[in-house]
């Protein structure tokens, strides 16, 4: 006790000396952590749920009181599940999903910034049409959609599940917000410089949006993943499943399986988890203000 | 920060690198699609046919693996008739429905579907269909019960080959009622399992008092699936029908059918039917009797009982029972039914080959009746009898004779039942008596059908 | 920069080529896979446009809506949801922010990852979840509400609760995106702007006020507009847990969307009701431009 007295009054000197937002602020982190764990907890908890349900039997899975943690894991919901063709489901919606990302990306963040930074005619509408079109509902565009797909001939292929979603103007949306961001004075510079507009672009403003395109990385990965919907109806044979698609052809009209579902959603979700996991770090750093300096 | 610059290049570039693969790949894969659909015209003239068959899970899925059964009988069918070849898509009750009407509205539909009537004959009202009468001579047609012909009927023309069938009705836990000593409160010992609403009252009463841990009986109000279930059961306990004979007019909001559905309510209000009904689904009330919680489920068929036998979670004896009816008299029991339809895309070798798969299906020496035991059904014929052992499908064979015929074929049924379940939580949740929102339902339900007579 | 100096024509005709080489890319999807087909669904809403008949109505199916009651009730439980869902997301993302992003690297990340956790995934098994934790005989809320005392509730199964309920998933699958966005504008702020204003002794709802909030406004416009649009457009909580109901206490007009066109076939009307729920979209979308947006050059 006496060891750590010295520091203790200190701290508490330290407090005193402050004004007196400074107590206030440090009941504020008390209690804001409290709520923090305890919501976290619950965030986390429809997650714990289903990766231990895969391992659960079907009798055990929704007992009450609850079994917190299985106690007699067991494997037959894996078996059950690999019987089908998983891993090509797995790899289309990987696929899908990353090519997707990359499109949308680049058409984003080259248009997001000319709309946050540019003056020309027609800059105002064009922002006004994409607001508009994410205002109408998805569904709705989905059978005028589907129609073209099929005149196209692009229903059950990559094709027709990749690129209609790069129409999708959320990316765009998000760059300009974050390209306005990006100091006029560095963009001057550049001109005075003797920079062209392209050099600019991938020399300045890229690496100035590294963060906030790492961040629309991940949503639309995100989005594309679990774009349950569209892909249902786009989709025709079972090769061009897509993961949360084939899981649910094993579902019965008068039964579910639970085991085996969570096992299905388990396997959706955990890659998308650790991938976030690893690269959200890059991803989600400051975005100009660092790079200024 | 310079260790995460590296690693978020190096994802972007591997992101990259792999996508590109993975494009290159589907490429090959698309251009080989290619080849084949340009080689095989070439190798067999323009003999050689192509059909696609979606199939919703009808068949139970063989080690687990969707569609490895249908590919089973592709494989069969195709070495038979070489000049056909044969696409499979499976689809899932959960999204099938939808994917169907996205694929007609865009002609896009498949060339053979197997389904239930609902479906179905609407779309055979809607001229969407091929007529199969040159399927069914007379001999097959006086084989097929006429409740099940009119299933499959639009007026004159067979819009679907009724294939496996069975009658919906309730089940018991009889494991329960030996435990608690009560087994003479169910009409097991009868030969046909008739019983009286009373009765029936009797056995729920006796598992409240002596298993206070089990949930008496269930209902479900939540959606559209399974309301064959909800509607039996009501038309029962009350004496009603659910549609006048000729489908022209609800007849559910008669004395009789109102009587049935007070009597679901009360029930409730005994605690003799599980809580929050309006938000279960026919599969979670399901559920609960699979797992030994509820003592009397009414959804429960032959099919059903051998398509849940692995989802049963404690080990007891499900037992067919009809629905009770006020005076005991024999019940009326709406059929399930599957079979196949064609979709008339507008090429006369499609239909043809279409038909000949639906032969093989349902007629195949071998495979037919190796189909029919896959769906756990009886036979859409009466001729056929006794493809299974045991006393559940004995009697699930002899309640043959209760069938009725189910509205499911009215016209507008489809949009009709959109309005059965928000009537039946208005009448549990008691926000309206039961008269009021069968009445309710009837006025909007009436309005339908004669929007949908005179539409056509 | 913008147009500081008068230019030679030449070089603003040159700038003007260059922005639009750039949009170039993402309007060519843009037009082709958005607008056309929005176009045709907005035709389409003066079609009688089923499975089998395409035939122009006029104004038919929005006669049909302004007299149907029950999209009226899915208008007002939409409003409701999304006037209840919106605030407590944005109140919730910068309070975890705020908490955070001064923290150590390793707890933001961890923070971030549980809160983006329900986003991640897939809506079908976090419903089976929550339809298990709403349950009402067998469900864990049931389950710990029994141990003070409180009676079995049918949380879905109850016109008094049903809607909220949904609302609270819906809350929990909206805030992650929202957190890592303000995590990262939070972290953009120089930390000088604050300690000069704490220095002046202004308090800390003063410090947020004046300076945090105001700098957080690009990030807030898009996230608020972005969630208000989200939760507009719920449906695949609604569709897997409640169809709607009881009593069409959860319909949304984005479920009737979905149960026209793709359960009925009436694509229509559907279209119809689309084309209604992105007006109403739309205007609050202006309100939100014009009331929060005037800070912020656009």
């Amino acid at each position: 006790m006496k060891a750590i007295s010295p520091v203790k009054m200190k701290k508490e000197n330290d407090g005193r000396g402050r004004p007196k937002w400074f107590r206030d602020l440090s009941a504020f982190k008390i209690i804001s952590t409290i709520i923090l764990v305890l919501s976290g907890l619950f965030f986390l908890f429809p997650l714990y749920w289903i990766v231990t349900g895969a391992f659960k039997s079907q009798v055990v899975a929704i007992t009450i009181p609850p079994e917190w943690f299985p106690l007699n894991p067991i494997l037959d919901n894996w078996v059950i599940l690999f019987n089908n063709p998983v891993w090509r489901w797995t790899f289309n919606s990987f696929f899908i999903a990353s090519a997707e990302m990359i499109a949308v990306c680049f058409v984003s963040a080259t248009a997001g910034f000319v709309l946050a930074k540019k003056v020309f005619p027609g800059r105002k509408l064009i922002f006004i049409a994409l607001i508009a079109a994410m205002a109408l509902p998805k569904q709705v565009i989905l059978v005028p959609l589907f129609t073209m797909l099929a005149d196209l001939g692009w229903v059950d292929t990559y094709k027709g599940l990749i690129i209609p979603a790069i129409g999708w103007p959320f990316g765009v949306f998000l760059m300009k917000q974050f390209s306005q961001t990006i100091p006029n004075e560095l963009l001057e510079a550049a001109k005075i410089d003797g920079c062209g507009e392209i050099r600019s672009f991938f020399h300045i403003v890229l690496p100035m949006l590294k963060p906030a395109i790492g961040a629309l990385a991940i949503f639309t990965f995100m989005l594309s993943w679990n774009d349950y919907f569209s892909q249902l109806v786009i989709t025709r044979s079972t090769d061009m499943m897509t993961l949360p698609l084939g899981i649910a052809t094993m579902q019965g009209e008068y039964k579910t399986d639970y085991g085996v579902m969570m096992a299905g959603a388990a396997l959706a979700s955990v890659p998308m988890i650790i991938i976030f996991m690893l690269f959200q770090k890059s991803f989600t750093q400051g975005i100009t203000m660092g790079s200024i300096k | 920060m310079q260790g995460s610059k590296r690693r978020f290049i190096l994802f972007i570039a591997i992101a990259f690198v792999v996508s590109m693969f993975l494009a290159a790949c589907s490429e090959d894969a698309g251009e080989k699609e290619k080849d084949d659909s340009t080689k095989v015209p070439a190798s067999s003239d323009a003999k050689s046919v192509e059909i696609t068959w979606w199939n919703f899970p009808n068949f139970q899925a063989l080690d687990g693996e969707v569609g490895k059964y249908e590919e089973g009988i592709i494989a069969a069918f195709q070495e038979k008739n070489p000049d056909i070849k044969v696409n499979l898509e499976m689809l899932t009750f959960e999204g099938g429905p939808e994917k169907l009407n996205v694929a007609i509205a865009t002609n896009t539909a498949p060339d053979v579907i197997y389904d239930a009537p609902g479906r179905i004959i609407d779309w055979g009202k809607k001229d969407l269909l091929a007529p199969l009468n040159d399927m069914m001579p007379e001999e097959v047609m006086s084989d097929i019960s006429p409740a099940l012909l009119k299933l499959s009927m639009v007026g004159e023309e067979v819009f679907m080959y009724p294939f496996n069938t069975g009658p919906f009705m309730m089940a018991v836990n009889k494991t329960l009622f030996e435990e608690i000593g009560e087994l003479d409160l169910l009409p097991l010992d009868r030969p046909d399992r008739t019983w009286t609403v009373e009765e029936y009252e009797k056995a729920l009463n006796a598992v409240k008092e002596k298993a206070p841990d089990i949930i008496p009986s269930g209902f479900y109000a939540k959606s559209v699936a399974g309301d064959q279930g909800t509607r039996g059961y009501i038309t029962n306990l009350g004496g009603s029908r659910f549609l006048n004979e000729d489908y022209s007019e609800v007849a559910i909001n008669s004395a009789a059918g109102v009587k049935g559905l007070e009597w679901v309510v009360q029930a409730s209000r005994d605690g003799l039917v599980a809580p929050g009904a309006a938000s279960l689904e026919a599969g979670d009330h399901n559920d609960l009797f699979l797992q030994g919680k509820m003592a009397f489920a009414i959804n429960y068929s032959a099919v059903l009982k051998s398509l849940f036998a692995p989802n049963k979670t404690e080990d007891f004896e499900d037992v067919l029972l009809p629905y009770p009816t006020p005076d005991g008299s024999d019940p009326k029991l709406e059929p399930f039914l599957g079979g196949l339809a064609v979709f008339n895309n507008e090429d006369d070798k499609k239909v043809e080959a279409s038909k000949k798969l639906i032969d093989f299906i349902v007629n195949d020496p071998e495979w037919g009746e190796k189909n029919l035991i896959q769906t756990g059904g009886l036979s859409a014929r009466n001729s056929v009898t006794g493809i299974y052992e045991g006393s559940e499908y004995d009697y699930s064979e002899l309640a043959r004779k209760f069938i009725t015929d189910p509205p499911t074929t009215a016209d507008g049924y489809a949009e009709i039942r959109t309005f059965w379940f928000p009537a039946l939580q208005e009448a549990i949740l008691e926000t309206k008596t039961p008269k009021e929102a069968l009445d309710e339902f009837a006025e909007k339900a009436n309005a339908t059908i004669e929007k949908a007579k005179s539409a056509k | 920069m913008l147009a500081t100096i008068r230019k030679p024509n030449k070089h603003k005709l040159h700038d003007w080529l260059m922005s639009y080489l750039f949009l170039l890319p993402a309007l060519t999807f843009f037009l082709i896979f958005v607008v056309y087909p929005m176009l045709r669904g907005i035709y389409m809403s003066f079609f009688d446009y089923s499975i089998t008949s395409f035939e122009f109505i006029g104004w038919e199916n929005y006669v049909t809506l302004y007299h149907d009651e029950t999209f009226h009730k899915s208008l007002i439980n939409t409003i409701v949801l999304v006037a209840v869902a919106v605030p407590i997301v944005i109140g919730f993302s910068i309070f975890v922010a705020m908490a955070i992003y001064k923290k150590s690297e390793f707890i933001r990340s961890f923070c971030r990852g549980i809160f983006y956790l329900p986003a991640v995934t897939s809506v079908v098994s976090v419903t089976v979840v929550w339809g298990w934790i709403y349950h009402p005989n067998f469900g864990l809320l049931n389950y710990i509400t029994n141990f003070f005392g409180m009676e079995p509730i049918s949380w879905l199964g109850d016109p008094k609760t049903a809607l909220m309920a949904i609302t609270v998933i819906l809350i929990t699958t909206s805030v992650g995106q929202p957190i890592i966005l303000y995590v990262a504008s939070l972290g953009n702020i120089p930390a000088s702007y604050i300690e000069a204003a704490q220095i002046d002794r202004a308090s800390p709802g003063q410090i947020f006020r004046k300076i945090i909030w105001p700098l957080l406004m690009p990030t807030s416009l898009y996230v608020i507009v972005i969630t208000t649009i989200n939760s507009f457009q719920c449906f695949a909580l609604i569709q897997l847990l409640t169809s709607g109901g009881p009593i069409h206490s959860t319909s949304t007009v984005m479920y009737g969307v979905y149960q026209q066109a793709f359960l009925l076939g009436n694509f229509g009307i559907a279209s119809a009701m689309g084309v209604i729920l992105a007006i109403i979209i739309g205007i609050i979308s202006i309100i939100q431009f014009k009331y929060l947006g005037n800070d912020v050059e656009y």
